[in-house]
């Protein structure tokens, strides 16, 4: 099946929603073709290929929604599909829910994919991800696991306000996992590419050259200390400024969240930190790996200046979240696939750059603690979050004296932000990374470096 | 739509593959769901797919597809054409040879005939737990499915198993005079539908008394005491205690219970069993991904590593038995964890202590460094309880596991953990 036909099988299941009675309908037709490659130890493991299809519909039937999805794409499974979606919807009672209409868009988008990724032969994907588990493997790793895979997609969504809108992408990812070890004592580090692109990204972002910043992390953190905690002078790097902007800021400005009082709730307008800051959430780049240029509800994706110049201006929006807060949907409708409803989701979150240069905040800093690549972290809707640094470096006087181990950052983020003294003009989009708000949506984000304070975890 | 995987099979060793095994799995679910606090949608749908691994010599691959579109000869071409370009995984022996596989409880009709109806009705009783007006309740959801699971190889298999699960989940926070307090949830899933009702309106009760609580929560100086885990934080630390002992991280490197088989790793109150073949518990199934049957392994005994958790291939290259613990071919994933009630009582015999509920942070099996927050936290101190607020702990996982001094006698449950309360001593808790 090609994206038009998908298009036309999308037009069609809306047509019988409306039919059915639906007030609103929308569809979506997705396709996605995977390849991955795992290897360790000097060898491949496996491979493997996958191809999926299906269609989505979700309906608002006297103010509530009911959604189906079928993996038949023939007339008596699309029929179906609508049929149960408008049964589900009749089953659902209480206070209506509102559904914004008027956004619906019509038009094509493509990823800018210049090595596509199925005209990449299988031993040449397997050849580069051996080069990159090589370059892990050094005196002192003891384990090394490097994990590959690329996906090409399209996806067609059509919309009861006149959404005919087609995208089609590839997306390329690369973890590069290594832990070194001697006697009882281990330190792992991780490194991740992941782009949307072709196989291009990979020679822009060398897996081997990252799986070398691995691997020395990896050696490097071994003998380093675990640092005393307290509450710390900080300068973050692009990742982790990345990893804040979102989980901990982004989450609390997304609507739904906003709507059951997070710590945004009723806001707007209100000065939150410096000049220098300002926070977007963004459809954009097109080789981010959250690039969504039309929502999963048809709506084309709008760039959201959620704190501009430290005020904050706006949050983002599906369809339904803008009808009841009585303002336009943002094109934040995303869902996993085609198995899974719309959520408000963020897409590419970042801090816009400041004037400093990194190495200007560095020599500024009489004692405090730089800190790089985020692993992993929560956050919560009062602000409040906990992430996991990989590497941290003191700072005395200006410079970077020595390495840290298993530190963690905590704190509020409003706090975090307000305390925010220094913004860089090293502006990166770092943080590719998959957010599981209930489902998986790719996500990405970044920033310049920033020089804040909060809670450092390490030894009491 | 089934596939059949004796033919897909037969396919593949026709196209040239020296072993191959498939799998199909077909997911009916059906989903109501709540968005601040009031009944949002309900969804349904089924996904059916099958995977075909294939191993032509020492080359692995697999390939997948949605059953409506599978052409057997064309998926097991693809699959066979992927192997011969990939690399040779010299450590590859061979797929399992068929074995006993346990009758266990994981099919309940009365679960299979829920509706959207009696789901909506499910829910609506949750959302009646969290009315307190200071109460906001960002999500909720019920959700009922059922699997039906196909398993055939070129070494003889052919096996098939249906299940069905439930689930109910709910997030909430609070809201008063501007303050917001820290957001609580709970998730609970079984297979049978008795039970379940009451389970999901208990959670409900829960997360709502938890969101409340967490509005005025007492700060604490630092000071050192007893961490008690219950079972919500518990299933937070022992994943990371079931990464160590997962055979796949003991072989690969990075598990730092490598080598100890038989010897102490924990204090002797700590007992800690995967067990796929637990009644009626999500993580139970008759066999794994690769048609090995569950079972019921002691990892850890009275403190004493047992046994890792395997599956075929892993088991080989330990040079141990294969658990029943495979996720697809090549990796291997817990079921049920289980610790076995002890005769403790932690919250009574704790001076100074705080009780974690959740925890956020990390847990690292390779280093063992623990660095997290207790959200949802009571500070227990000379006979009195009160919420408090975040407090964090730095401290190393193999070493709190032997200083659990008290292991309680009551098992909770969540995710896949079934776990009484257990104590740490000589935690330091700094605020954060």
């Amino acid at each position: 099946m090609d994206p038009q036909e998908g298009l036309a099988l999308a037009e069609k299941a809306v047509e019988l929603a409306e039919k059915g009675g639906a007030g609103y309908a929308d569809s979506r037709v997705e396709y996605a073709s995977s390849y991955s490659v795992r290897a360790a130890k000097g060898s491949v493991e496996a491979s493997g290929l996958s191809e999926a299809l299906g269609l989505a519909v979700r309906v608002h039937l006297r103010g509530h929604w009911g959604f189906a999805f079928t993996e038949n794409l023939g007339e008596a499974g699309i029929r179906d599909a609508v049929d149960r979606a408008l049964r589900l919807a009749r089953s659902i009672s209480g206070e209506p829910r509102g559904v914004a209409l008027g956004g619906g868009v019509k038009a094509r988008f493509s990823a800018d994919v210049k090595v596509d990724p199925r005209d990449v032969s299988p031993e040449e994907k397997v050849s580069l991800v051996l080069d990159a588990d090589r370059e892990l493997r050094r005196e002192g790793i003891v384990d090394d696991r490097v994990r590959y895979s690329d996906v090409r997609y399209w996806k067609a969504v059509a919309s009861s306000d006149g959404a005919e809108a087609l995208v089609e992408g590839s997306r390329v990812r690369v973890l590069l996992y290594a832990v070194a070890g001697r006697g009882g004592v281990k330190s792992p580090a991780l490194e991740v590419v992941a782009k949307t692109g072709g196989l291009e990204v990979l020679r822009a972002e060398s897996p081997i050259e990252r799986a070398a910043v691995a691997a020395e992390r990896a050696l490097r953190l071994l003998d380093a200390p675990v640092p005393r905690g307290g509450y710390e002078t900080v300068i973050l790097d692009n990742d982790l400024v990345g990893m804040i902007v979102h989980e901990a800021f982004g989450h609390t400005a997304e609507a739904d969240f906003v709507s059951t009082g997070s710590i945004l709730a009723g806001r707007i307008g209100e000065r939150l930190a410096a000049e220098e800051v300002s926070i977007v959430d963004a459809p954009g780049p097109k080789d981010s790996y959250g690039w969504t240029p039309v929502d999963d509800e048809g709506v084309a994706g709008r760039e959201v200046r959620i704190l501009d110049h430290g005020v904050l201006r706006g949050y983002m929006h599906s369809r339904q979240t803008a009808a009841e807060m009585g303002v336009e949907p943002t094109g934040n409708g995303r869902a996993q696939d085609y198995a899974h409803a719309p959520l408000v989701r963020m897409r590419t979150t970042y801090m816009e750059p400041g004037t400093w240069k990194r190495d200007e905040i560095i020599g500024d800093t009489e004692k405090g603690l730089y800190l790089v690549k985020s692993l992993h972290g929560e956050s919560d809707m009062n602000g409040n979050f906990m992430f996991v640094v990989q590497e941290a470096w003191e700072i005395r006087g200006g410079e970077p004296v020595r390495p840290y181990r298993g530190v963690t950052i905590s704190g509020n983020s409003l706090d975090v932000l307000a305390s925010i003294d220094a913004v860089g003009d090293d502006f990166m989009i770092a943080s590719p990374g998959v957010c599981g708000k209930l489902q998986l949506v790719p996500v990405d984000g970044g920033g310049p470096h920033v020089r804040t304070r909060l809670y450092v975890g390490g030894k009491a | 739509m089934s596939v059949d995987v004796e033919r897909l099979v037969a396919e593949a060793l026709r196209g040239g593959a020296d072993e191959a095994v498939a799998v199909y799995t077909e997911l009916r679910s059906m989903k109501v769901e709540a968005e601040n606090g009031r009944p949002k949608s309900a969804e349904s749908g089924v996904r059916s797919g099958v995977t075909l691994t294939v191993i032509v010599g020492k080359r692995v691959a697999s390939a997948s597809a949605t059953a409506v579109a599978v052409e057997p000869e064309r998926l097991a071409a693809s699959a066979v054409s992927a192997a011969r370009a990939a690399g040779e995984n010299p450590h590859w022996s061979g797929l399992p040879d068929p074995s006993p596989v346990p009758q266990v409880q994981v099919y309940d009709p009365e679960a299979a005939a829920l509706g959207p109806e009696e789901l909506s009705q499910l829910l609506r009783g949750m959302l009646g737990e969290a009315v307190e007006a200071r109460v906001r309740v960002p999500m909720a959801l019920v959700e009922a499915a059922e699997t039906r699971v196909s398993l055939a190889s070129s070494r003889g298999h052919s096996l098939e198993y249906r299940a069905t699960s439930l689930s109910s989940f709910m997030a909430a926070n609070a809201v008063e005079g501007g303050v917001v307090g820290s957001i609580a949830e709970d998730f609970y899933s079984t297979r049978r539908f008795k039970g379940f009702e009451e389970a999901s309106t208990g959670l409900a009760a829960r997360v709502s008394r938890w969101a409340r609580e967490s509005l005025n929560p007492e700060k604490v100086e630092p000071f050192e005491g007893w961490l008690i885990l219950d079972w919500g934080a518990l299933s937070y630390f022992l994943s990371a205690v079931a990464d160590a002992y997962n055979g796949e991280n003991v072989w690969m490197g990075s598990s730092r219970f490598a080598g100890k088989l038989g010897e102490e790793v924990a204090a002797q109150t700590l007992t800690v069993i995967d067990d796929g073949t637990l009644p009626w518990a999500p993580g139970t199934s008759p066999f794994d991904g690769e048609g090995t049957g569950r079972r019921r392994t002691a990892a850890v005994e009275r403190g004493v590593l047992k046994s890792y958790i395997a599956n075929t291939y892993y088991a080989r290259l330990l040079g141990v038995e294969a658990t029943g613990n495979s996720y697809g071919l090549l990796s291997v994933s817990p079921t049920n964890i289980v610790v076995e009630p002890g005769r403790g009582s932690p919250l009574e015999e704790a001076e100074r202590a705080v009780y974690a509920r959740y925890l956020t942070g990390d847990i690292r099996h390779e280093d063992g460094v623990v660095s997290v927050v207790v959200k949802q936290g009571v500070y227990l101190c000379c006979g009195d309880s009160r919420p408090v607020a975040e407090v964090s702990v730095s401290d190393d996982l193999y070493s709190m596991l032997g200083r659990i001094v008290s292991v309680g006698g009551e098992q909770g449950f969540r995710s896949g953990v079934y776990a009484p309360p257990i104590a740490i001593s000589g935690v330091s808790f700094s605020p954060t």
